[in-house]
C-alpha cells in the first residue's frame, strides 16, 4: 500500500504542490446491538481508500477516493493539488510547516484478543442477555446494549520522507435501561452514557463485566422516577470520574485545540476563550488541576504511534498546577502559533482531511478519595454519569446534566435526586476544585463520538479522570 | 463515475437465491471549501462511495457496508455477508423486505458539478461584503446518485443534489451569520449572504448582558429550524413513539393553531430521494395540522412494532441512524407577516438569529438547553434597541409552540441551519410569547 501513497504524493508534487502526504486507510468496523432481550442489529462496515493532502503556497487541498489503483492514487494527488490551487486564490498568510523528523516505522496498539475473531453469536448473545436482564426491572420500558469494534490500518507517506504503517485496534460498548412513567423518562447507563471504549481487543468487553451491573441499573432507573427533583441553588458539587471526563472533554479538550484558538473553527464549532498570548500564565483552574494530552497511554482510546502528519505521539503538558501551558496542535497551526507540533492531527478515515483532534486529554490524579470528599462535605450533591451537555461557542458557559445524583449531608450520601444539572463558567468552575481523588479511582475514559469539522468527522478521544469536588456550583437549572 | 444501478444489479445477481437481500448504493462527488480569518484554510473533495447490503436468511439478518465498487470488492461483500448472516442470531423483529411499489422521482435542475474555483469565487464574493470584518464558513456542493433494489423486485433510483453556503462575519465584539441551502448551485447569491451577515455583525457590536428570565421572542429562520427539528425528531420519530418517549397524542390539540408541520421529501425544492433506505416510497405526512398532532414517521421495523406499515421513514444517513429514523424533510407552514412586522409587534422581547449546541434534556417535553449565537438583540417598542451577549435558554419546545404561544409566523420559510445540519427543515421566523433564558455571559 505504500506504493499507492507514493503515487498520490508524486502526482500532487508533479501538479504544483510544494508539500504532499497521502494515507491509504483500510478500516473495518463491527457493531452488534441488542434491544429488549432481542438482537437489534448486526453491522459490519469496511472502508478502504486513499486521501491525498497537497500544499500550494500557504493553501491546502485534499482529495479522497476509494479507487485503490495506481491511477486512482495519481488522480487523487492531481485533484488535491488543483483544489489547493483554487484555495490559493483566497490565500492566508505565508506558511512554513513546523519541522518534524522523517520517520520510517510501524506501530500497533497492544491487544490480547482480536475482537473480530470472537463470534458474532457470542457478542449478540451477550447483548440479548444483558438487555433481557435489564427489562426485568420495574418500570423499565426499554433496554439497549451495543458493542463496537474497529480495526484500522494506515499507510502514511509524506513528501519529506516519512513512511509509517500503523495498526489500531479499538473495542468497547455500553448498555442502558430506560424507565418511563407519568410523562417523564429516566435512564441509567453502564459504564457511562454511550459506553466505554479503549484501544485493545475483546478483553475490554470481558473486563467491564456488564452482567454484574444490570440489576443496579434497572433498579436505579425505576427509583429515579420516584426520586425528589434536584434542588436549585449553589452547593458543593462532587462529580464522578465519568462525568468529570466529559467536563474535561468539553471545557478543556476543545478549548485548547489550537485551530479553534486561531479562529479556524469560528463559524461552526466556535473559537476558544483562551488568549494565545497568555499561554504560560493564564489561570485555568485551581492548583490541583494538572492536565496532560498524552497519546502514549497504553489502552486509552486516544492512543497511537504517530498522528496523520507523521508526527510521533507525545505526552504534552496542558495545565500545570492550574496554569495553562499547552495546546493541541498540528504542523501548520504550531508553526503559526510558534509552538512545537504536538502530533495531534488525525483524520476520520481515508476520506477526511486530518485536523487537530484531542488525544488522551486527562486530569492527573490527586491525593484525596471519593469517600474522603463525601465525608468532608456538609451540604452538597454528588452527580454521576452524563446525560446532557451543552457549552457555548467559546467553551466558556456550560450546562451539563447527569443521569443520577445523591444529596450529601453532613458527610454522608443521602436521598437520590432526579434530573440533576449544573452550570458554570469554565475557569471559575475549575478554579473551585478543591479535592481530587487519587490514582486508585483514576480511569482512562474513552469517547468514541467526538464530532468536529466540516465535513463532519468523528474522533476517538480519551480522558483520564477521577472524582473531584467543586465549591459553590449552581445546580438545578430548569426550564 | 461508477453507475450505482450497475452496482446494485450486480450485487443482487451475485446473491441470487442464496438469501433475501436489500441493496442501497450511493455514489457521487462531494466537495467542501472552508474559510476562516477571511481565507480558505481547508478545501476538500471526495468521490463518496457507499455500498450497503442487508441479507436475511432463516430468520437471521446482517448488514454489511463497503466502499469498494470493483468486481472483486462486490464479490467479497456478498460472500462476507453470507458468512456473517450464517453466524448471526435470529432477528425476531425482522420486518421483511419492502414489496414492489412505485417511487416518485424528485425533480432536479440539471447542472454540471461546480468546480473548486467556483466555490472559491463564492467565498471571495461573500467576504467582499465585509472587507473590514473577519469571515468564516463554508461552501459545499454535492451530487449523489443512489440506487435501491431488493430480492422481491423493488427497485428505485434517484439523484440528490445540494449546495450549502454558511458564513459568518465578525467584528471584535459581534458576529452575524447567513445561510443558504438549495438543490442547485445556480441559486446561490453569495453577495446577498455577505450583505446580510455584515449588516447583522455591525448591528451587534458592543453587546450588553440582560437579566435572565422569561421573554417574548422573535426567533429567526435558523433558530426556528432548530425548534422544529427537535420537535419533529423527538415527537414524531418512530423509535420514540415505539419506546413511549414521545409527547405526541394523535388527534389532540397540542400546538397553537398557527402550527402546521409537514414531512414531505417530494415538496418542490426538496433535497432528498423519493424512497427510503428500505425501498419504501416516502409518504407525505401531516405531523401537525393547525395545532393538532398526527401520526408518526415509521420504518418497516418501527411500523411493525406499532402494527402499521412503513411510511418511508427508515433512518437515512448518519443523522438518521443517530436518532433512529424520523422526519428528515420537514416544513413548517408559513404565516403572513414579514420578519420586520413580527419584530415591530413586540413591546419588549429578544430577537435570536441562531441557536448553538442544543441538547434535549427531557424527550417527553422536548425540554432543550442551548445558547443564542450570531445575533441576539433586545427589542423594545418594535425595534432593536441593544445588542445582547449570547444567552443560555432552558425551554420546552413543545410548550414554546403550545396553544396561545405562537403570536406570528413569517411568510418566507427557507431551509434553516439547525444544530443537526443544513437541509432538514424549512421554517419561517416566529414570534413566540414565552421563552425561558436561564443564563447569560456571566453564568
Amino acid at each position: 500500500m505504500f506504493e499507492l501513497s507514493d503515487e498520490g504524493v508524486s502526482a500532487a508534487l508533479g501538479s504544483g504542490a510544494t508539500y504532499a502526504d497521502a494515507r491509504v486507510v483500510i478500516r473495518r468496523e463491527q457493531a452488534v446491538s441488542g434491544r429488549n432481550g432481542a438482537v437489534e442489529g448486526v453491522r459490519e462496515t469496511e472502508s478502504a481508500g486513499i486521501g491525498v493532502r497537497a500544499l500550494v503556497g500557504s493553501s491546502w487541498g485534499f482529495f479522497a477516493t476509494e479507487d485503490l489503483t495506481a491511477e486512482g492514487a495519481r488522480s487523487a494527488g492531481r485533484r488535491a493539488a488543483a483544489i489547493a490551487l483554487a484555495s490559493s486564490t483566497v490565500p492566508g498568510p505565508a506558511l512554513e510547516l513546523a519541522a518534524v523528523p522523517a520517520v520510517v516505522d510501524t506501530y500497533e496498539t497492544p491487544h490480547m484478543e482480536d475482537p473480530f475473531e470472537v463470534s458474532l453469536t457470542e457478542k449478540a448473545e451477550l447483548a440479548i442477555a444483558l438487555t433481557g436482564a435489564l427489562m426485568l426491572g420495574p418500570d423499565v420500558t426499554k433496554a439497549e446494549a451495543i458493542f463496537m469494534f474497529w480495526d484500522t490500518e494506515k499507510w502514511f507517506v509524506s513528501s519529506q520522507g516519512s513512511r509509517i504503517h500503523q495498526h489500531i485496534v479499538e473495542s468497547g460498548g455500553g448498555m442502558n435501561a430506560l424507565a418511563v412513567k407519568d410523562g417523564e423518562s429516566q435512564i441509567r447507563s453502564y459504564p457511562q452514557s454511550y459506553g466505554q471504549f479503549e484501544t485493545g481487543g475483546y478483553e475490554v468487553i470481558r473486563d467491564l463485566a456488564f452482567e454484574d451491573h444490570t440489576g443496579r441499573l434497572a433498579d436505579e432507573a425505576a427509583a429515579l422516577l420516584r426520586a425528589d427533583h434536584c434542588p436549585s441553588g449553589e452547593v458543593d458539587l462532587i462529580l464522578d470520574g465519568a462525568q468529570l471526563s466529559l467536563q474535561i472533554h468539553e471545557s478543556v479538550g476543545h478549548a485548547i485545540e489550537l485551530d479553534r484558538i486561531l479562529g479556524w473553527e469560528a463559524a461552526f464549532a466556535g473559537t476558544s476563550f483562551l488568549p494565545l498570548e497568555e499561554l504560560g500564565s493564564f489561570h485555568y483552574g485551581s492548583p490541583l488541576m494538572n492536565i496532560t494530552a498524552d497519546a502514549t497511554i497504553p489502552g486509552a482510546l486516544g492512543t497511537y504511534g504517530y498522528d496523520d502528519e507523521g508526527t510521533p505521539a507525545q505526552n504534552v503538558p496542558i495545565v500545570e498546577e492550574g496554569i495553562w501551558v499547552g495546546v493541541l496542535s498540528g504542523r501548520d497551526s504550531a508553526a503559526i502559533a510558534g509552538v512545537e507540533p504536538g502530533g495531534m492531527v488525525r483524520g476520520d478515515g481515508y476520506a477526511r482531511m486530518p485536523m487537530v483532534r484531542m488525544t488522551n486529554v486527562g486530569m492527573l490524579p490527586g491525593e484525596s478519595s471519593f469517600d474522603e470528599m463525601v465525608a468532608d462535605t456538609k451540604d452538597g450533591i454528588y452527580m454521576s454519569v452524563n446525560r446532557s451537555w451543552s457549552i457555548d461557542d467559546q467553551r466558556l458557559n456550560f450546562q451539563f446534566g447527569t443521569e443520577i445524583a445523591w444529596e450529601v449531608k453532613d458527610g454522608k450520601l443521602g436521598r437520590m435526586l432526579r434530573n440533576p444539572t449544573y452550570t458554570g463558567i469554565t475557569p471559575t468552575f475549575w478554579g473551585s476544585m478543591d479535592r481530587l481523588a487519587g490514582a486508585e479511582e483514576w480511569v482512562h475514559w474513552g469517547t468514541p463520538n467526538c464530532g468536529k469539522g466540516q465535513p463532519m468527522q468523528t474522533g476517538h478521544t480519551g480522558h483520564s479522570a477521577s472524582p473531584a469536588r467543586f465549591r459553590n456550583v449552581r445546580v438545578g437549572v430548569t426550564g | 463515475m461508477t453507475d450505482p444501478t450497475r452496482v446494485r444489479d450486480q450485487l443482487l445477481e451475485r446473491i441470487a437465491d442464496r438469501a433475501e437481500a436489500q441493496v442501497v448504493v450511493t455514489i457521487g462527488p462531494s466537495e467542501l471549501t472552508r474559510f476562516a480569518n477571511s481565507f480558505i484554510h481547508q478545501n476538500v473533495g471526495e468521490v463518496k462511495s457507499r455500498v450497503s447490503l442487508t441479507v436475511a436468511s432463516e430468520g437471521r439478518t446482517a448488514e454489511l457496508v463497503g466502499s469498494s465498487t470493483t468486481d472483486e470488492g462486490l464479490a467479497r461483500l456478498v460472500e462476507q455477508s453470507l458468512d456473517v448472516v450464517r453466524i448471526s442470531p435470529v432477528d425476531a423483529d425482522w420486518p421483511g423486505l419492502a414489496p414492489p411499489a412505485p417511487c416518485a422521482t424528485v425533480p432536479r435542475t440539471e447542472e454540471p458539478s461546480p468546480t473548486p474555483q467556483q466555490r472559491a469565487d463564492a467565498v471571495k464574493t461573500f467576504l467582499a461584503a465585509g472587507p473590514a470584518l473577519n469571515g468564516a464558513g463554508y461552501c459545499e456542493t454535492e451530487t449523489l446518485a443512489s440506487a435501491f433494489g431488493n430480492s422481491l423486485g423493488q427497485s428505485a433510483d434517484g439523484v440528490a443534489t445540494r449546495t450549502v453556503f454558511d458564513g459568518i462575519l465578525r467584528t471584535d465584539t459581534s458576529s452575524g451569520s447567513a445561510h443558504h441551502c438549495s438543490s442547485n448551485f445556480g441559486s446561490l447569491d453569495a453577495a446577498d449572504l455577505g450583505r446580510l451577515a455584515a449588516e447583522r455583525a455591525r448591528l451587534g457590536v458592543d453587546p450588553v448582558t440582560v437579566d435572565t428570565g422569561i421573554y417574548e421572542v422573535v426567533l429567526g429562520h435558523d433558530a426556528m429550524a432548530e425548534v422544529v427539528m427537535e420537535v419533529g425528531i423527538f415527537g414524531f420519530g418512530g423509535p420514540r413513539v415505539v419506546d413511549k418517549e414521545s409527547f405526541v397524542q394523535s388527534g389532540v390539540q397540542q400546538f397553537d393553531p398557527a402550527i402546521t408541520l409537514v414531512d414531505d421529501a417530494l415538496a418542490p425544492g426538496g433535497l432528498n430521494y423519493g424512497f427510503d433506505v428500505e425501498g419504501t416510497p416516502k409518504e407525505r405526512l401531516v405531523l401537525v395540522d393547525a395545532g393538532v398532532s398526527g401520526g408518526a414517521c415509521h420504518s418497516r421495523r418501527t411500523g411493525r412494532r406499532m402494527g402499521q406499515p412503513s411510511n418511508g421513514h427508515a433512518p437515512v444517513g448518519e443523522l438518521g441512524e443517530w436518532y433512529g429514523g424520523g422526519p428528515m424533510d420537514l416544513t413548517l407552514a408559513p404565516g403572513n407577516k414579514t420578519v420586520e412586522e413580527l419584530i415591530s409587534e413586540v413591546e419588549r422581547g429578544i430577537y435570536v438569529a441562531t441557536f448553538n449546541y442544543c441538547r434535549c434534556l427531557e424527550p417527553l417535553t422536548v425540554e432543550v438547553t442551548g445558547l443564542t449565537r450570531n445575533g441576539t438583540f433586545l427589542i423594545e417598542n418594535g425595534e432593536f434597541v441593544q445588542a445582547l451577549t449570547n444567552m443560555r435558554f432552558t425551554q420546552s419546545f413543545v410548550e414554546a409552540l403550545a396553544p396561545g404561544n405562537v403570536l406570528g409566523l413569517s411568510n418566507d420559510p427557507r431551509f434553516g441551519n439547525a444544530d443537526a445540519g443544513p437541509g432538514y427543515v424549512r421554517a419561517p421566523a416566529a414570534r413566540l410569547a414565552k421563552f425561558n433564558f436561564t443564563g447569560n455571559a456571566d453564568g
